[in-house]
């Protein structure tokens, strides 16, 4: 019964999501609403993808800046240097991060010794030497950035909701090999390495192989979603994509939502990406730093297994919360993205509030 | 399982020096020894965890030296670890549904399926009542009773057993080797690396006495506990004083 209403629920959100963009344009609703969206679904792969490795199986990494990167790149270089279709240049991202994420995986994985910090130091060493390759090399970019022209989408489709559609599909993707994974024996072999490798080993994990199909798979994610953003930054630069932004985003999201299940990178991504959008805006980016350093130590404190383990038990007094005061905020003209930011903070109050007794 | 003539060794220092030894099909084999006299890395290379500098071990005829252990695991070689290491996120069913999932050949094809023989397991060995509880809130006891159902949940042909009665109480000991007595009823052998000299004695079909990286005797429990030099060796003085 429970199953039943899951999947119907979850079949009125899937074609909301389909019908939004149709809905958007009849009704003359600003096209942000798209690109917020857009944007979400970027970083639920993004911390999908951070999650896979270092939330299931823990190999905590700072390293997703070489993955996106490496997708960024691949399908941005694809496209200006040799006139790739951009559906092929973004699969060929994927591929570049998957390279990527095999190579790190093989020289990691096969000295065995690399765990732990040293594995996160060994990431982010490879997302500052990819930053610098691609800064020094005339062809990758050489300092120059790589501006894409204005592409053509398919069946009269603006740029905002063919990047709307494509994202919403790349993050589905992701959320569904995530919530396989974590189902599946896969998932529990994952498990059981993040617990204790050694003995997951002893006891017929194939711990070799289930770590490099979990980096790769990673990257994969990573990397596709990093191509179909070249597409929407349409002004790639090294500088921008390999800073640190997307692995602190993503290991903020992932740690805020809950790191072992699949549902927490979601939940994380909603939760970062709703408030710090509207943090955003000319002198509010410390603001935004300030907001979500507090609420990561508030969850990292309170917390250890994110606000998922908090969803279970409280999860539809929160929503109701949450809507609620994003209701009572809108009835007062607040807009509906700030409404938004603030219903979000209320459920994140209440899921963070110690139980009683 | 037979191992012949393995040497291993530390920064220079031989920890085995051409160990032989066999272990039948449903047999028990005691291994004892002083502390330092290779037990442990004993198991370790038989598990697979150290690299061999001489010698082989085969398994059901097939020589495994080279296999990594999670393919030992797979062909029915299980071990426990002195200090149990039960998986610490999952609770005690799912800690022995892991190991059903990715036990002998193939294993259990369902994390479900898996479930329900790892209830099976825990029944077993009287465990049912714990089998929702975190692993972090059993005793000494209760985790080496765990230890015992996750390798059964592998369908194991052998269980290299490190030290499963060390610390415990008379009453849990008897519950432990009760418990190994069951587990060798099944068929399968075990090869039970122990101090507890009388518990050995009792339980073991062979003992095979290791001492300095070699093996100083090897027999009957009640005749290899005589001989002068395991006594001199193991128990640090001679007959008269023991």
């Amino acid at each position: 019964m429970r199953k039943q209403g899951a999947i119907w629920a979850i079949g009125v959100a899937l074609a909301g999501l389909l019908a939004l963009p149709t809905l958007s344009r009849s009704l003359g609703l600003p096209a942000y609403y798209l690109v917020f969206l857009y944007f979400f679904f970027f970083w639920v792969a993004q911390a999908t993808s951070w999650n896979m490795i270092s939330g299931y199986a823990g190999y905590f990494s700072f390293g997703q800046g070489a993955f996106y990167g490496a997708g960024v790149y691949g399908a941005a270089v694809l496209i200006d240097r040799h006139g790739v279709p951009y559906g092929l240049a973004v699969l060929g991202g994927a591929l570049a991060s998957v390279i990527v994420a095999y190579g790190i995986g093989l020289v990691v994985f096969r000295l065995r010794q690399i765990r732990g910090p040293v594995f996160a130091l060994v990431t982010l060493a490879v997302a500052i030497a990819l930053h610098s390759l691609v800064n020094n090399v005339g062809y990758l970019d050489g300092g120059q950035g790589i501006p894409l022209p204005k592409l053509e989408f398919p069946w009269g489709l603006s740029d905002v909701e063919f990047l709307y559609y494509a994202g919403l599909a790349v993050g589905l993707m992701a959320v569904g090999v995530g919530w396989w994974m974590y189902r599946s024996r896969y998932g529990w072999g994952l498990r059981a390495i993040h617990d204790d490798e050694t003995v997951a080993e002893g006891l017929g994990v194939p711990t070799f192989a289930y770590k490099m199909t979990a980096l790769a798979a990673s990257g994969a994610v990573a990397g596709l979603s990093g191509g179909l953003h070249a597409l929407q930054v349409r002004y790639v630069t090294a500088d921008a994509v390999f800073s640190l932004r997307v692995p602190l985003m993503v290991i903020m999201m992932c740690v805020l939502g809950g790191p072992r299940h699949w549902l927490g990178p979601v939940l994380g991504a909603g939760v970062v990406h709703s408030i710090n959008d509207r943090l955003s805006g000319p002198g509010m980016g410390r603001v935004s730093e300030i907001v979500m350093g507090l609420l990561l130590m508030v969850v990292v404190a309170t917390l250890p297994e994110g606000i998922y383990g908090r969803v279970k038990a409280r999860g539809a007094l929160a929503g109701a919360v949450g809507l609620t005061v994003m209701g009572m905020a809108m009835a007062g003209g607040v807009v509906l993205l700030n409404a938004l930011a603030i219903g979000v903070g209320a459920s994140v109050i209440l899921l963070v509030v110690p139980r009683r007794g | 399982m037979d191992i012949h003539g393995v040497r291993k060794s530390f920064g220079g220092v031989y920890a085995l020096r051409g160990v032989s030894l066999e272990v039948r099909k449903g047999e028990i084999v005691g291994l004892i020894g002083p502390n330092g006299s290779g037990k442990s890395t004993l198991i370790n290379v038989a598990a697979g965890y150290y690299r061999l500098e001489a010698g082989r071990i085969s398994f059901g005829g097939v020589d495994i030296t080279e296999l990594a252990p999670h393919r030992r695991a797979k062909m029915g070689l299980a071990r426990t670890y002195q200090h149990p290491r039960p998986f610490g996120s999952m609770n005690v069913r799912d800690n022995v549904a892991v190991v059903a999932l990715f036990g002998r050949g193939e294993g259990i094809g369902t994390p479900q399926s898996a479930q329900r023989s790892a209830r099976q397991w825990l029944e077993l060995l009287g465990l049912e009542a714990l089998e929702e509880e975190e692993v972090g809130s059993l005793t000494l006891q209760e985790r080496r009773m765990l230890e015992l159902a996750r390798v059964l949940a592998s369908d194991p042909r052998i269980i290299l057993a490190d030290e499963v009665l060390a610390g415990l109480t008379a009453s849990e000991t008897e519950r432990v080797m009760e418990a190994v007595r069951k587990i060798q009823a099944m068929g399968v052998a075990l090869l039970v690396v122990e101090h507890n000299v009388k518990a050995v004695s009792e339980l073991s079909d062979r003992v095979v006495v290791l001492h300095e990286g070699e093996v100083l005797a090897e027999g009957a429990p009640c005749e290899v506990l005589q001989k002068e030099s395991v006594r001199v060796a193991y128990l640090g003085g001679s007959a008269g004083d023991a």
